[in-house]
């Protein structure tokens, strides 16, 4: 079994034989370093690179580290494995998916360690294997170095570092490179190669990426693909594992203190209950050993939910960064290396979810693709504790378009280009809703003009009640191919906008019979509105909006964990720069539907 | 190496290296009516229930069993119910992290039910043996059989000793078909 480190993290090692093997998204040049009791070199020899230098028990190879433990000097205390992508053509390890470190000990895997949260570093210590009362053990360090090799060289006492860092240089950027993985694809980052360091958007590149598996036989790319969604759908896994063992920690937690309360109630009940009790020396000493025993209490229950907060917490840190595009925040270094999808992805992300008692501990909040349920957008929510009055209303609709433009720029990207087309009715807004998404220009990926009028409307969502009745019908009689051509049956997603304006009785069940038939058949409906607007049609909406699953712009409790219901706070992601990268986000997606046709 | 229990002895859940158990489960075992003579059909299965019921100082605050088939907290899982006792080995187990177990809860009891009300005259080969999950060795077993005209089996008590935990072998017959109607027998085991 292999152990999944995190930074700090030390493992015992069962057998002598070590190796160290690197995998990251571009290549990287393994260095290694002896060090003393002192954690310094004995001198300059004990840097070892490929073709460079030679320690007894020390083997480099193009992206690994092979360690006879045996066979190092006693003076060796511990031998760590450094990396470098100084000359690989990436700037900061931040540009690229983490590196992760696969340790194995005779012949068996023992550890693995994803190399999180990498910012500009150049260079990065990432495994030590060490001396620990006469057992070798493996630690995670994963400590990065903004300033590259030579920093880092310095730090443990090497003299002459430029030879050192040049022959890495020269090894990176010639032909005999570290070669990649299979299972880490190249994704060549010339755009982020440009960039100065320091500027973190991931939107940056002006164009979507070539496929990362161009040039590559069918069969390999298939397999790199089903190794890629196995990926995904553990990944995904885990997003879910967090999840549910947040809700059961924090029902542990709630449910201690709730009987600490019950239970000091009770005592002091007892105990008032006796008016000659109440003063005299025992009745006092009494209640102080009740409230003592509740603090006992509260605050053993309390050191538990911290403990797994942390433990969670790190979980997520680890995870995040490993997380790809479409279940990614929006500045995640991950979307730099967005390409348009061969297969529609699992799922996308709509944001975070937390509880009180953890406000630090932020689960990713992910939807299965193609999504079932229809999502409605609340225009008017009501936020925590009056944070919607602060806002005022205005800025909690904007903040819902706003919530709404870049959901479906999210969806578009994690569909194959043309799979997925976009229908926006707006007749508030007179089709200000499809602003954002000009974009996609002439691609046909948003399909005509927004709806803005009422017979506008009606047309519409008659198109796509035929096109729901044709394909449930046809389903059911099994005969999907004699579907009429004139009906695109590629999936559409219907965004409406500023909901009820614009429509009355007939187009609402419309609506509601879309919504709710719809999700099965490729009819996919996101509706933005208030229910206070609604209120004029009465409880002929009620079905509505509990067929949709509620999102709102700004931070509100109310999303419930499937396990044992807690009120889950539901965060937006929203861009901090508006919709800015949904535009490039959309560009990169039409120029790939420029590319792909 | 395993101990067979008996009646009231009282086990410390250490290690055998020192330090505390982590991971337990409850296993509970019996075999299929076995189907004899001419009118062999018309023998019904025999459906035994392990539940386990938490509890807080002298109050019940959850239970696990085929209804319920982990605890809020997720420190108590049932592996699932079995309505016939067919394959060899544990037919029914719960497994305890005793380190997630919530600060309030101080003990469980693992009761064994027979849900069609046979006996457990009728019962063949039933056992209850408690195991270290992390590597799989039996700690201690009791076994059942040769029970009396009773449906139900007060099994044994985990309860929490210092900073760890004990086991404590009950073994008192009892009737109920389910854990709610041995409520009150329990109590007398807190």
């Amino acid at each position: 079994m292999t152990t999944e480190l995190v930074r700090g993290q030390n493992l015992p090692l069962p057998a002598s034989q070590v190796v160290v093997e690197m995998t990251a998204q571009c290549p990287v040049e393994l260095v290694a370093v002896l060090l003393d009791a002192d954690l310094k070199v004995r001198d300059d020899a004990d840097v070892l690179q490929r073709d460079g230098g030679s320690a007894p028990g020390v083997t480099l190879r193009p992206r690994a580290v092979e360690v006879d433990l045996t066979a190092l000097p006693d003076a060796v205390e511990r031998v760590m494995v450094t990396a470098t992508i100084e000359g690989s053509g990436v700037d900061r390890f931040g540009a690229v998916a983490a590196p992760v470190a696969t340790v194995t000990s005779g012949g068996t895997p023992v550890a693995t360690f994803t190399i999180g949260d990498l910012h500009t570093e150049r260079a990065l210590q990432a495994v030590e294997i060490y001396r620990r009362q006469g057992a070798w053990k493996v630690r995670a360090v994963g400590q990065g170095y903004e300033g590259g090799l030579d920093v880092l060289l310095r730090d443990m006492g090497v003299q002459l570092r430029a030879p050192i860092v040049d022959r890495a240089r020269t090894l990176l950027a010639g032909p005999g490179g570290a070669p990649h993985t299979a299972a880490n694809a190249p994704t060549p980052q010339p755009a982020a190669a440009e960039q100065p360091a320091d500027t973190a958007s991931p939107f940056a590149g002006s164009a979507p990426r070539p496929q990362p598996t161009a040039g590559m036989s069918d069969a390999q790319r298939e397999a790199a693909a089903l190794e890629a969604r196995r990926r995904v759908e553990r990944l995904y896994e885990q997003v879910w594992g967090i999840f549910e063992d947040a809700a059961r920690s924090a029902a542990s937690y709630r449910s201690s203190v709730e009987y600490a309360d019950n239970r000091l109630d009770n005592e002091l009940a007892d105990v008032l209950g006796d008016p000659a009790a109440r003063t005299s020396q025992a009745g006092l000493a009494a209640q102080d050993a009740a409230r003592a025993k509740h603090r006992d209490l509260v605050e053993r229950a309390r050191a538990g939910l911290d403990k797994d907060a942390a433990q969670l917490s790190a979980e997520v840190a680890q995870l995040e960064p490993q997380l790809p595009p479409e279940l990614a925040r929006w500045d995640s270094p991950a979307w730099a290396a967005w390409s348009a999808p061969e297969d529609v992805a699992l799922a996308v992300r709509l944001g975070d979810l937390h509880l009180p008692e953890n406000p630090q501990l932020r689960i990713p909040m992910v939807l299965r693709l193609p999504m079932e349920r229809g999502l409605w957008i609340d225009s008017g929510a009501t936020g925590l504790d009056g944070d919607s009055v602060s806002r005022g209303p205005e800025q909690v609709r904007a903040r819902a378009s706003e919530l709404a433009a870049t959901l479906v720029a999210r969806m578009l990207s994690a569909f194959p280009v043309g799979d997925l087309k976009l229908h926006i009715v707006d007749p508030e807004g007179k089709g200000a809703a499809a602003g954002p998404f000009a974009p996609l220009g002439a691609t046909g990926l948003l399909v005509g003009p927004p709806a803005t009028t009422a017979p506008e409307i009606t047309a519409l969502m008659s198109r796509l009640m035929d096109r729901v009745e044709l394909a449930r019908m046809a389903i059911e009689s099994g005969a999907t191919d004699a579907l009429p051509e004139h009906i695109d049956f590629s999936r559409q997603l219907l965004v409406v906008h500023g909901f009820p304006y614009g429509f009355d009785d007939r187009t609402v069940t419309q609506l509601r019979h879309l919504v709710e038939e719809g999700g099965r058949v490729g009819v996919h409906v996101i509706v933005v509105g208030g229910r206070e607007d609604a209120a004029s049609f009465g409880p002929l909406l009620d079905p509505l909006w509990r067929a949709m699953l509620r999102l709102t712009p700004i931070p509100e409790d109310h999303i419930a964990d499937p396990w044992v219901h807690h009120s889950w706070t539901y965060t937006p992601d929203l861009p901090s720069d508006g919709t800015g990268v949904t535009q490039t986000l959309l560009s990169w997606v039409a120029s790939s539907a420029a590319g792909g046709s | 190496m395993s101990v067979n229990m008996v009646k009231g002895q009282r086990l410390s859940l250490e290690k055998q290296g020192g330090g505390q158990l982590t991971l337990v489960r409850m296993g509970l075992g019996w075999d299929a009516v076995k189907k004899k003579g001419l009118f062999g059909s018309r023998e019904r299965d025999i459906d035994l229930d392990a539940s386990c019921v938490l509890f807080a100082d002298q109050q019940p605050v959850d239970a696990v069993y085929f209804g319920h088939l982990r605890s809020d907290d997720g420190s108590v899982q049932h592996t699932g119910d079995n309505l016939t006792g067919a394959g060899d080995g544990d037919d029914e187990s719960i497994i305890v992290d005793l380190t997630r177990v919530p600060v309030h809860v101080t003990q469980i009891i693992f009761t064994v039910n027979s849900f069609q009300g046979q006996t457990f005259q009728e019962v063949e080969n039933a056992f209850c043996r408690i195991v270290d999950e992390t590597n799989g060795q039996e700690l201690a077993r009791y076994t059942l059989s040769g029970g009396g005209p009773n449906n139900a089996q007060i099994m044994a008590k985990l309860y929490r000793h210092g900073d760890g935990w004990k086991m404590s072998a009950i073994g008192e017959p009892a009737n109920g078909r389910t854990f709610t109607e041995l409520m009150p027998a329990l109590a007398a085991h807190l």
